[in-house]
């Protein structure tokens, strides 16, 4: 019973290394819209919302694989 | 932080359990999902902010607006520049109060969150997505009422070779088919784990800042980082509800004019 | 020396009003605008309030016009902690006396 109780912690650890993608994503879509700024600074009022989209969307895998870790933790059986 | 003595052991997911105020009694049929628990109660709240903001702030219906009435206009303007954005064509005006409604429920809910011992609606998984699988159902419905057969149409891009075609159609469907769970995960699972992130660090914090004076001057600086997250929390609560509305109105563009 | 004055210097400029009927085909016209303002209301805006009772005076005092002010927000904040946290006190912290459930 314990080790099962010690593969939960263990698995739910493991598994939130998946936000490194997470992270790594958010980083490239506001580095794809610093540069479209600094290239052509009037269009930021149109790429603004679309990288809020992109940081949402990118987000929300990261989240998938912390939603697994959060399973392992705290669902029993 | 498992409750598995049975001692009162706190868990962060406490703020996210349902308690029962009237459960209704039928010994025949189990029809407790009428009871009036705190997600009733709080979805009676967000309808009550909800048409409070629609009632009150109109300035008595004259034609120039009060300050209050701003919020609702910058709403509704955003509402119709994304949709109309993102859908476009002729069938856009349609459907802009169906995705208006989703995204005032749940900008709405999503703030009412944030406030010190309230419950979040939106971090139920059951709930966010049944309600995502039911949109998605319902414009598959739509899109084999509208189109027909021709419907599968949306699954081949433009301009692919021949060969590729019936694995394309198949990734292509699968990927169709995850939308439905994929809208409702994303907003729940944001939802949650920001939550269950504040009330963590929180906790640590308290028991840091609760050993002697000297950690409770020095627990400030942490302080200042979990007000960070907390603005992050509140970034997201908004940008979550924006994306809903985005993705909403973009499956809706495929269903209505297949691309 | 004498400075020849022209014509418009010395007639006075013709202001817009009912009696000057020089101007033909614009008394018609005039005459309508300044019947349509005579019938007008004058004076300040009435305060008006289409909601009755105690939410009509909640809403003349903080949404209506002039006093729109963001207090509104406070009380629901204040309402929502004061109902969470008497939730939270009937079904948790009352148990939690006497320092038990403590490590």
């Amino acid at each position: 019973m314990q080790l099962v109780l010690a593969a939960k912690y263990i698995g739910a650890g493991i598994s939130a290394t998946g936000l490194i993608g997470a992270g790594i994503g958010i980083a490239i879509v506001f580095a794809a819209l610093i540069n479209g700024v600094s290239r052509n600074p009037s269009l930021r009022d149109t790429l603004f919302p679309m990288a809020i989209l992109g940081f949402a969307l990118s987000e929300a895998t990261g989240l998938f694989c912390l939603m697994i870790s959060f399973m392992l933790m705290f669902m029993g059986a | 932080m498992l409750n598995l003595i049975n001692t009162f052991i706190n868990s962060p997911l406490d703020q996210f359990e349902s308690q029962t105020f009237f459960s209704i009694f039928t010994p025949f049929m189990d029809m407790n999902n009428f009871n009036i628990t705190t997600f009733a109660l709080y979805t009676f709240i967000v309808l009550f902010i909800i048409i409070s903001l629609f009632m009150f702030t109109n300035n008595n219906n004259m034609i120039m607006g009060s300050k209050w009435f701003i919020t609702q206009e910058m709403i509704y303007d955003t509402m119709v520049n994304t949709i109309k954005n993102q859908m476009g064509g002729k069938l856009w005006g349609f459907y802009m109060p169906f995705i208006y409604t989703f995204f005032m429920f749940i900008l709405v809910s999503n703030l009412l969150s944030m406030i010190p011992y309230s419950f979040a609606l939106t971090a139920q998984f059951v709930f966010i997505i049944s309600l995502s699988f039911m949109v998605w159902l319902g414009m598959t419905i739509m899109g084999f009422y509208k189109h027909g057969l021709v419907f599968f149409a949306l699954f081949v891009p433009q301009g692919t070779p021949l060969v590729l075609v019936p694995l394309l159609v198949l990734i292509e469907m699968m990927s169709y088919i995850m939308r439905s769970l994929s809208l409702g995960l994303r907003l729940a699972a944001n939802v949650m784990a920001g939550h269950l992130l504040m009330i963590i660090l929180g906790g640590l914090l308290m028991q840091f800042m609760s050993i002697n004076i000297l950690t409770t001057i020095l627990g400030f600086i942490p302080l200042l980082i979990i007000l960070c997250v907390v603005m992050l929390e509140f970034a997201i609560a908004m940008i979550q509800s924006y994306v809903w509305t985005v993705l909403m109105a973009s499956y809706m563009k495929d269903v209505q004019y297949l691309h | 020396m004498i400075f020849k004055r022209a014509l418009s210097t010395l007639i006075p400029p013709k202001v817009v009003s009912v009696k000057h009927l020089t101007a033909a085909p614009n008394a018609k016209r005039i005459n309508n605008v300044v019947g349509f303002y005579k019938l007008l209301p004058q004076g300040p805006a009435p305060k008006i309030n289409n909601l009755s009772g105690p939410l009509g005076r909640y809403k003349a005092k903080y949404y209506d016009g002039e006093n729109a002010s963001g207090k509104p927000l406070l009380h629901l904040i204040g309402a929502i902690v004061v109902l969470g946290y008497s939730m939270e006190y009937y079904f948790h912290l009352r148990h939690h006396k006497n320092g038990e459930g403590e490590h």
